[in-house]
């Protein structure tokens, strides 16, 4: 992927598109986790591929490319979400089945939480992001994000009993921007 | 070491069944965000890029409207109101300018080449801001707040109300007036240029410098390819520099005889700040206030239309600049991404 950033900074168009299609599926995953609807996961993917596809050659840090995807696909997240109704179910379609080879429902354990406190959780948990980059994506202060995932501890204990306790905030363990 | 949460989320999240990437999904999409010409782009975009102040701090505003505030290198600004101009011309530049309530010292010790693309004055009528966006050859990117000192605030703010979203800038101070520029845009060695020419120079000669990097034609999209078109664009007559979606609408616009406007100058008011955010998708011009004189009549898009088809180039992604001249109109497609720039000529009716 380092190539075909290199080469859509540089202005290449082929490029350009050749890394949408490679962030395509980071933008769809990431959208759906904290979205949990299917549907408003593609629009908000899209939209993100889509500033991405204009504002690209604005980037004036090629190292920032991680940390500014996270934040056009949190953003678009977060606006396309709005338009849930309140009390529709989240992450019920067949493409948030549980995984097999564990017995966590994640999805199920996501949706009791706060979009907010959802939001901390996958970037922390699943992604693997420091509380004070996830701090930097959804634009709070770095305590902000330690509180909601200190509060989403709280609530997850009560639908993952035992395999809650090890849900602690691991600062040392955790990559930068891995994905 | 990871938790069992953890390993459970990653690997239910790799177990998410991804949807065929649509890739014309995405461009219609990117090209609308290019084509959008309403204020949100622009003003977010263009207006500083520092930060806002959050809304329950609107009651501190005073000075007419307009606020900034700069601490160190972070700096905040607010306005109520302002008079928008895309790719300025002298006359517009000099009759915004006219009654500002400080002697204005413009940028100086730009790279050559590099043009006054955008021109936003705060109050209108009496600015004791003004802020210019320059583009140039090598993707030069320079935006600049030129503001009143008597503007700034100190770094405290009102009491209670929510904390404003400061940026990081750099900022300097010329005679009468203080050079904000949003961090991130100019080296530094360029600031150290720029500040320093800036020192050495009078309100008169830098406002001469600015002129002389107005465009020769008027911009009625995005501003992508401003510096290509000002290669090829004549020093004088009537040119019009229109984006891709504009010369990709021109079968239906020529159907519904829908020419195209000069909408470049706009009076803005009525702001609205959320969270911390400009809003501004939700302000509006003010009525009355766009010129609405026709730029390219329905003549010169049939002739554009004409020219392109002829070449296949109806469906090209370019953007176009149409000169009109006495006897044929002459027109540029410029290729959005790599490749030749084609000139047509046709014969005016």
């Amino acid at each position: 992927m380092n190539q075909l950033l290199s080469s859509a900074l540089a202005g290449d168009p082929a490029a350009l598109e050749g890394l949408i299609h490679e962030i395509w599926p980071r933008c769809y995953r990431l959208a759906a986790a904290v979205i949990g609807d299917r549907a408003l996961a593609q629009d908000a993917a899209q939209e993100s591929c889509a500033i991405v596809y204009v504002r690209l050659r604005s980037l004036r840090d090629r190292s920032a490319f991680d940390a500014w995807l996270y934040r056009i696909v949190m953003r678009e997240a977060t606006r396309v979400r709005r338009r849930i109704p309140a009390n529709v179910p989240l992450y019920d379609d067949a493409s948030f089945a549980p995984d097999e080879t564990t017995s966590i429902d994640v999805w199920r354990a996501l949706a009791q939480l706060p979009e907010d406190q959802r939001d901390a959780v996958v970037l922390f948990y699943f992604h693997d992001l420091r509380t004070e980059d996830i701090a930097a994506i959804v634009d709070v202060p770095h305590a902000t994000v330690r509180t909601r995932l200190m509060r989403a501890r709280e609530r997850l204990r009560a639908s993952l009993g035992d395999y809650a306790n090890d849900l602690h905030v691991q600062q040392g363990e955790v990559q930068h921007y891995a994905v | 070491m990871p938790s069992e949460f953890s390993n459970a989320g990653k690997a239910s999240l790799r177990a998410i069944a991804v949807p065929p990437l649509v890739m014309n999904a995405v461009r219609a999409r990117a090209q609308e965000r290019r084509s959008r010409t309403g204020l949100r782009r622009i003003i977010v975009g263009a207006t500083l890029a520092i930060g806002i102040l959050g809304a329950a701090t609107v009651a501190v505003v005073k000075n007419a409207g307009v606020d900034l505030w700069v601490s160190g290198n972070k700096g905040a600004f607010m306005m109520h109101s302002l008079e928008w101009i895309r790719s300025p011309q002298a006359s517009e530049f000099r009759a915004a300018v006219a009654n500002a309530t400080f002697p204005v010292v413009y940028p100086v010790g730009l790279p050559a080449g590099a043009k006054l693309v955008d021109m936003q004055v705060a109050p209108q009528g009496a600015p004791s801001t003004v802020m210019l966006a320059y583009r140039g050859p090598g993707e030069f990117h320079a935006d600049f707040i030129l503001a009143n000192p008597k503007i700034v605030n100190a770094a405290k703010f009102g009491p209670g109300g929510a904390q404003p979203h400061f940026g990081h800038i750099d900022t300097w101070r010329v005679g009468d007036e203080v050079v904000v520029v949003p961090k991130g845009l100019l080296s530094a060695a360029a600031i150290d240029r720029i500040e320093s020419a800036m020192r050495k120079t009078s309100p008169a000669a830098s406002a001469a410098d600015a002129q002389s990097r107005l465009l020769p034609f008027i911009v009625l999209g995005g501003i992508d390819r401003v510096v290509t078109a000002a290669r090829y664009a004549p020093s004088t007559g009537s040119s019009v520099l229109i984006e891709d979606s504009q010369v990709r609408s021109l079968p239906r616009r020529i159907a519904a005889r829908d020419p195209f406007v000069d909408n470049r100058v706009q009076s803005l008011s009525g702001f609205i700040y959320e969270k911390g955010k400009l809003s501004g998708a939700r302000s509006k011009p003010v009525p009355g206030v766009s010129s609405k004189k026709v730029v390219i009549n329905l003549d010169g898009m049939k002739a554009i239309e004409s020219a392109l088809r002829a070449h296949g180039m109806l469906q090209c992604r370019c953007d176009v600049l149409f000169h009109r001249g006495a006897a044929a109109y002459t027109i540029w497609a410029l290729p959005l991404g790599h490749g030749a720039v084609s000139k047509y000529v046709v014969p005016a009716t």
